[in-house]
């Protein structure tokens, strides 16, 4: 029997039909999902000069020597292209009145490594998905160019907005972004930027350094130049009076300091920031669409995780870094955490408590909107009866973990990203946000210096069930074989029997010899099964070799998908997932 | 032996080289980092900057200017806006003025607007005025009635002393007679102009609780109206069906209003209540014959139904005046009922009279936060005597309403009654 290999690369048109396990053989693994929003954008107009790193074109070599790799070498020099400009008000009525086209077919992540995971990149820095990382290195996050030296020199100020502040030079002369918590408020967002950013550092985003400061009128001094636009004014030299107005509106630490968030301006010269779609035009390294990117799929579920609503295109930023004229690369970074975990702002856009809308409906959601005007308000929205335990620990805002549903969260509006997540997208990163241990939540958690202990261990708790929440719900959505190594036998874990999500009774498997030039596959005698996560390897003279895995659950169906696993001379090279 | 000339040679070595590297760069990638590193060489090839489409752009443009916004823009002060200084009035653009802290904690504040219908209002205040942060102050465009108080928000400073002068020319006030029995063909106009002087002080004690006083001079002159389409007040009424159209009174007015707003947003309730009481005294300082005292409150509550998208509103409000022993209350000075405010089948001004009563129901529903629905009734009376509570008229409709967290920005109404269908379109809230 022979089978082709393009045949796994297949986009989903629907639901995986049950299969008589030949059947199954000639369409394996597709990918799947009737994608919800999607897309018609500039950005994707884009050549789509894009392809997986692992996807090659049919009856070509699936496997290269240096599969899989693990860094993306998209640091080629390049021109550095210009700045990108990115209207909030635009970016969120083209994503919730003029999506991108649907389409009947989502691909699998294009930047995936053969097994499935995101090589290092200017994306993504692989960390505590791969290695171990000490309480103190998480609790440390980002943080390596140092605290900001005193006195700061105000060089500008930021009257409006969210959250207003300053941007300071140092003593040293490094420039930080100071922002301060609101008076009603102490300590909620200042702890959410510091915490959130440390979650996003660990996973192996590209973030800025944040500190918790504690400044006193003294330590600000005002530069000459330095300008603040007010409300109902143009841009006015800053006068020590509004900058003193400015402390004593914001949330004061009991020793009458002001606490603020300092982050170190990122590396290199800003280029605006990138969005979810589509690739930017100018970088010859950004070949893969954005909406196909594992790391910006599955952050969705980081970000449902750490319910940060406020995960969109305004809250990210390109940099130009690595060298001069023209010996440079991009780097894409994450910013702005102030409205995550139990942070938000309120119908003013100040900050405050988390509204319990975020993270449950888009602020225009037209399906609960539609219900609710043709039922006269009868049709109610679920969320509204959420009982969150705010104010009761009113530093840690209104978060909660009983009514969260990884599965249904929302952010502020539809992402291109988030809308094209599949399954081993979903997998990807809840493997990794399992990798956070209790201690491990608890050492990032105790970054955001909360006055009130009971508030750090309410947060963390919610954090904890939440990340429980998320893992239990992806590794339940397909078969979580992971950790294979050959030797003389195959073995492997099951996360999910790791996790205590379901019991197996036992895996059925099945070896293939594999041409790496022309996909074929040729059954190596018959299917078995084993109790246990350890099978056999056939003696063959293949170069490659294939085994398809099916786990018995009787709890948990899903378990039953196909997981490829590919060797060649007994070195993993390749795992593909049925979703 | 002949030596091959050398540029021959260089062609050719270029042409190998150039085949050479073709043949490679056609040949199959051999590691997986040369094939990602062809497709970015090859979209070097092609690199293009990134534009935005023509509507991104106009936004970018909005969102980086450093312009105020539209509700901030003005010039040393001035702020363009457009009123409605009277009901029927028409839209009247115009201008606001407001500069704060001028002298000390001083402030000033001015108005002029002149509608299409040539209505015009001036006015021009100092003091220590109510208002919170830089924002132009909020005011009521019918502050001296008691229908719009409460939504007069408190602010600060906690003692506001202030002194306003003002100029109102109305041309064409609507008057149908006093009381409960008059009909809609009975229309008639009048001109009114209007000009006061007084002094506003006040104290806030707590951020829901409140009171303003004013004592002040009040000049008024009533003269035909200027729509040609009705008749003119004087030549239906005389002096007994429209008192002091004859000679209209001045009067030293002293007001004292007294506050309670629990609601959770003036401009948008969801919840609460709000109970505004009023004394006025109105001593007539010319003819001596239409002197009053009026008192009233104006009472609203809303109620969320399981869930604050749904809001059962109430409003009741009565007014009463009382004329001294052989006096009469003047026929412009009675409150009124009709419009978009109190009974909104009606028209403007359509029902006056001594006693007025006015209570209103309305089923709000808001599919989101900036859109909301309503279904509405209205009852109201008018009397020259006795309690507001018999012979109600009354009305239903319905409406849609776009808003912020704060206002109602723009809300649609349909209103029926026995007499009419009113349709309304509004920058405010129903109450």
């Amino acid at each position: 029997m022979i089978l082709h290999q393009r045949d796994l690369y297949q986009c989903a048109r629907g639901p995986t039909p049950a299969r008589s396990k030949t059947e199954a053989l000639r369409a394996p693994l597709p990918a799947r999902r009737a994608s919800p929003a999607r897309s018609k954008t500039g950005a994707l107009k884009a050549p789509l000069l894009a392809l997986a790193l692992v996807a090659t074109p049919a009856a070509a070599q699936k496997f290269y020597p240096d599969d899989p790799i693990l860094v993306d070498r998209d640091d080629l020099p390049i021109a550095k292209p210009g700045v990108i400009e990115l209207s909030a008000t635009y970016d969120l009525l083209e994503k919730t009145f003029a999506p991108m086209d649907p389409a009947d077919e989502v691909p699998r992540a294009m930047n995936v490594n053969t097994l499935g995971e995101v090589p290092d990149s200017s994306w993504f820095q692989n960390r505590i998905g791969v290695r171990e990382m000490t309480l103190e290195e998480l609790a440390r996050g980002p943080l390596v160019g140092g605290r900001p030296e005193l006195p700061l020199t105000v060089i500008a100020g930021k009257a409006t907005g969210i959250s207003p502040g300053f941007t300071v030079r140092d003593a040293a002369g490094k420039v930080y972004f100071v922002k301060f918590d609101p008076l009603p408020h102490p300590n909620l967002s200042t702890a959410a930027e510091v915490i959130g950013k440390n979650f996003f550092y660990a996973i192996g985003y590209h973030v800025s350094e944040s500190y918790l400061v504690y400044l006193r009128s003294g330590d600000l001094t005002i530069d000459p130049g330095a300008q603040v636009r007010i409300e109902g004014s143009q841009r006015v030299p800053m006068e020590r009076a509004f900058l003193e107005k400015m402390l004593e509106e914001s949330a004061h630490h009991p020793d009458g300091s002001t606490r603020a968030v300092a982050s170190l301006a990122l590396e290199g010269e800003a280029l605006g920031p990138f969005q979810f779609q589509g690739t930017r035009p100018d970088d010859p390294n950004d070949i893969v669409p954005h909406e196909h990117r594992r790391e910006l799929r599955g952050y969705r579920v980081f970000c449902a995780w750490l319910n940060h609503d406020d995960s969109r295109a305004i809250n990210t930023l390109d940099t130009y870094v690595g060298g001069p004229g023209g010996s440079g690369h991009i780097r894409h970074h994450l910013i702005d955490f102030s409205s995550s975990l139990g942070s938000g702002s309120d119908y003013l856009r100040r900050i405050a408590p988390q509204d319990p809308r975020a993270g449950n409906e888009y602020i225009v959601d037209f399906e609960p909107i539609w219900k609710a005007f043709y039922t006269f308000g009868i049709a109610d929205r679920a969320w509204r009866r959420i009982p969150y335990a705010y104010p009761r620990y009113a530093e840690a805002g209104r978060i909660e973990s009983e009514y969260f549903d990884p599965g249904k969260w929302k952010p502020e509006y539809p992402n291109p990203a988030f809308d094209r997540m599949l399954a081993d997208d979903g997998f990807w990163a809840a493997k990794i946000v399992s990798r956070f241990t209790d201690d491990a939540v608890r050492a990032i958690v105790s970054t955001g210096d909360f006055l009130s202990k009971e508030a750090e261990r309410y947060l963390a708790d919610t954090v904890i069930r939440r990340r429980d929440k998320v893992v239990a719900h992806y590794f339940r959505q397909l078969n979580p074989l992971e950790g294979f190594s050959a030797g003389d036998s195959l073995e492997f874990r099951n996360l999910g029997v790791e996790r205590g999500l379901g019991e197996v009774a036992g895996y059925e498997y099945e070896w293939f010899a594999f041409d790496n030039q022309t996909g074929e596959l040729a059954p190596l005698g018959a299917s078995g099964r084993a109790d246990d996560p350890r099978i056999p390897i056939p003696d063959s003279d293949s170069p490659y070799l294939m085994v398809r895995i099916r786990a018995e659950s009787p709890s948990e169906p899903s378990w039953s998908k196909a997981v490829d696993v590919y060797l060649s001379s007994n070195r993993l090279v390749g795992i593909e997932r049925e979703i | 032996m002949r030596v091959m000339p050398p540029i021959p040679i260089l062609a050719l070595l270029l042409t190998a080289a150039v085949a050479a590297a073709a043949q490679e760069s056609e040949a199959p990638p051999k590691t997986r980092e040369e094939a990602l590193r062809r497709q970015r060489e090859e979209k070097r090839q092609t690199v293009t900057p990134h534009l935005p489409n023509r509507i991104e752009e106009q936004f970018i443009r909005l969102d980086k200017a450093e312009n105020p916004t539209i509700v901030e823009l003005n010039w040393k002060g001035f702020y363009p806006r457009v009123a409605w200084p009277s009901r029927g009035s028409g839209a009247a653009p115009g201008v606001r003025y407001w500069n704060r802290d001028v002298l000390g904690n001083l402030d000033v504040a001015g108005a002029a607007f002149y509608s299409w219908r040539r209505y015009q209002h001036y006015d021009l205040q100092f003091g220590l005025m109510p208002h919170e942060g830089n924002e132009i102050p909020r005011r009521s465009w019918r502050g001296d009635d008691l229908f719009e108080i409460g939504d007069v928000r408190p602010g600060f400073p906690r003692f506001p002393l202030f002194a306003t002068l003002r100029y109102r020319d109305l041309p064409q006030e609507d008057f149908y007679g006093l009381g409960p029995e008059t009909s809609q063909e009975d229309r008639t106009t009048y001109r009114q102009q209007e000009r006061r002087a007084y002094l506003a002080t006040g104290f806030q004690v707590t951020k829901r609780i409140a009171f303003i006083v004013e004592g002040g001079y009040q000049w008024n002159s009533i003269g035909p109206g200027t729509a040609s389409s009705f008749p003119t007040t004087d030549s239906e009424f005389d002096d007994t069906g429209a008192p002091g159209i004859a000679s209209p009174p001045d009067y030293v007015r002293l007001s004292t209003r007294l506050f309670f707003d629990f609601r959770d947003e003036p401009g948008n309730p969801h919840k609460g209540w709000m109970l505004a009481v009023l004394g006025e005294r109105f001593l007539d300082r010319s003819e001596d014959s239409f002197s009053f005292d009026r008192i009233g409150f104006d009472a609203r509550g809303f109620l969320p139904l399981g869930s604050p998208q749904r809001i059962l509103a109430l409003r009741a409000a009565l007014v009463s005046d009382h004329a001294a022993e052989g006096d009469r209350v003047p026929f412009f000075m009675r409150e009124s009922l009709g419009g978009s405010h109190t009974l909104r089948g009606f028209d403007s001004f359509r029902f006056r009279g001594e006693r007025i009563g006015l209570y209103q129901i309305e089923y709000r529903w808001e599919p989101t936060t900036f859109w909301e629905l309503a279904v509405f009734t209205d009852a109201g009376s008018a009397t020259e005597e006795g309690l507001p509570f018999e012979n109600l008229e009354w009305d239903y409709g319905f409406g849609m309403r776009f808003k912020t967290y704060r206002d109602v920005l723009l809300r649609f109404e349909i209103a029926f009654s026995n007499e009419t269908t009113r349709y309304y379109i509004r920058s405010s809230t129903s109450f």
